[in-house]
């Protein structure tokens, strides 16, 4: 019995941002990453987890975003829990572009849906409400039609400019 | 910084976007554009690039809403709400026709709609305001027949996406009433006056634009025949994964 207990607590990863940075976290924490999950099974847990994609900063709010989803360890999440989830989540999201498209990045190349979800769905948002040049530049898009490749194009969905 | 995102994140991203804006961002640049599809959805290609919205998705921007007609002077203008989000959108449709239509269904962000017994028609509210009917209805085989009379087809319409030949498909089912010499008119309620009943069935697809004629034994016997006419039209049918599926209502009992 004391010795599960031991374990539970015990068992941290250490991963390192492309960077250099490293953070402890929680295995079942960690685990909110697929691609991280994957790792720890293949016996990864002995070392360092490179994380090559990610820059300590981005890292360092993916963790936050671990420790926020890791799995309760006291039974099932309550509907309070997860309103509160919710509510966190909403504030996670609300960051500059840049820091948003980073984290849709992150969350792409760690496999974790939750956060997929929420960035893509933030993100879809600023699309939303933005123009065609306003969102190649929050996306640093460069537009490779003509101008009258794109005067074409325009003409043909006129409708949803409108 | 991120310059690039993956084209599995971009589809992630586009695709939950209401399909105004989804295609307004087609000129965004050129592989955006390749993303969102054509806006044509006629255009045979077209459908495997197409984001449409998938129906298993939870998050899918298209929710039918409601239809309505409404006479305005001179013909229809049929009116549709879609759920997008929070916001409910308005996409008016003006048909070739004063005719009644019913929605046979919508599937990945088409829709097919079936005119009274004769046109049927696909349509993406995202892109087209007007619409045209899938070409060359076939003809009913039992019509050309000699001397043969009916007094009613019954159609039933079922429309779906084909994963596996990654087509739209419309299926056309037509109930041919041959009619009893000793009756006017066959009762769809009583079944007073029928005689016999032939079945024809055609799929359209999408691709090829083209309807073929194909033999299958419809496992009921009377497909819906003996629901009153306004319930007859408004038959639930739906498509998944490659099968249609029907509201069916057996028809066994009808001693009286």
């Amino acid at each position: 019995m004391s010795s599960t207990l031991c374990c539970s607590f015990a068992k941290n990863v250490t991963l390192r941002s492309s960077d250099g940075q490293t953070f402890e976290v929680e295995e079942a924490a960690a685990q909110v990453s697929q691609t991280i999950k994957r790792m720890i099974e293949d016996g990864c847990t002995g070392s360092v987890i490179p994380v090559p994609n990610l820059t300590g900063p981005v890292l360092a709010l993916v963790i936050e975003y671990f420790k926020k989803h890791s799995p309760p360890s006291d039974g099932c999440p309550t509907a309070l829990l997860e309103m509160e989830i919710k509510d966190w989540d909403a504030k996670f999201v609300a960051v500059d572009n840049d820091t948003l498209l980073d984290l849709t990045l992150a969350a792409h190349y760690l496999e974790i849906q939750g956060l997929l979800d929420l960035t893509c769905h933030r993100v879809a948002d600023i699309l939303n409400d933005n123009s065609v040049e306003k969102i190649r530049e929050i996306f640093h898009i460069k537009n490779d039609f003509t101008p009258e490749e794109e005067a074409e194009e325009r003409s043909k969905i006129q409708w949803a400019f409108e | 910084m991120s310059s690039y995102l993956p084209e599995e994140v971009v589809v992630n991203i586009l695709g939950s976007l209401p399909p105004k804006s989804l295609f307004r961002f087609r000129c965004v640049c050129k592989t955006w554009r390749t993303l969102v599809g054509n806006p044509d959805f006629f255009t045979p290609n077209s459908i495997n690039q197409s984001i449409l919205p998938d129906p298993n998705c939870a998050a899918a921007p298209l929710l039918l809403f409601e239809p309505r007609s409404r006479f305005s002077k001179f013909n229809y203008k049929n009116i549709f709400y879609f759920l997008s989000g929070d916001t409910l959108e308005r996409h008016s449709l003006e048909l070739s026709t004063n005719q009644a239509f019913k929605i046979v269904a919508s599937c990945n962000g088409l829709i097919c709609l079936h005119e009274h017994y004769e046109k049927i028609y696909l349509w993406n509210p995202a892109t087209s305001e007007a619409i045209k009917p899938l070409p060359r209805l076939p003809p009913w085989q039992y019509e050309t027949g000699a001397r043969m009379k009916f007094c009613a087809i019954l159609i039933t319409v079922g429309f779906g996406f084909d994963r596996r030949s990654n087509d739209f498909k419309v299926l056309r089912i037509s109930n041919i009433v041959r009619n009893n010499r000793n009756y006017l008119c066959y009762d769809i309620r009583t079944e007073i006056g029928k005689k016999t009943t032939n079945r024809q069935v055609e799929v359209y697809s999408l691709s090829t634009r083209r309807w073929r004629l194909i033999d299958v034994s419809v496992p009921f016997d009377e497909l819906c025949i003996r629901r009153p006419l306004d319930d007859l039209l408004n038959f639930p049918t739906t498509a998944s994964d490659g099968f249609f599926f029907w509201w069916v209502v057996p028809t066994k009992h009808h001693g009286r």
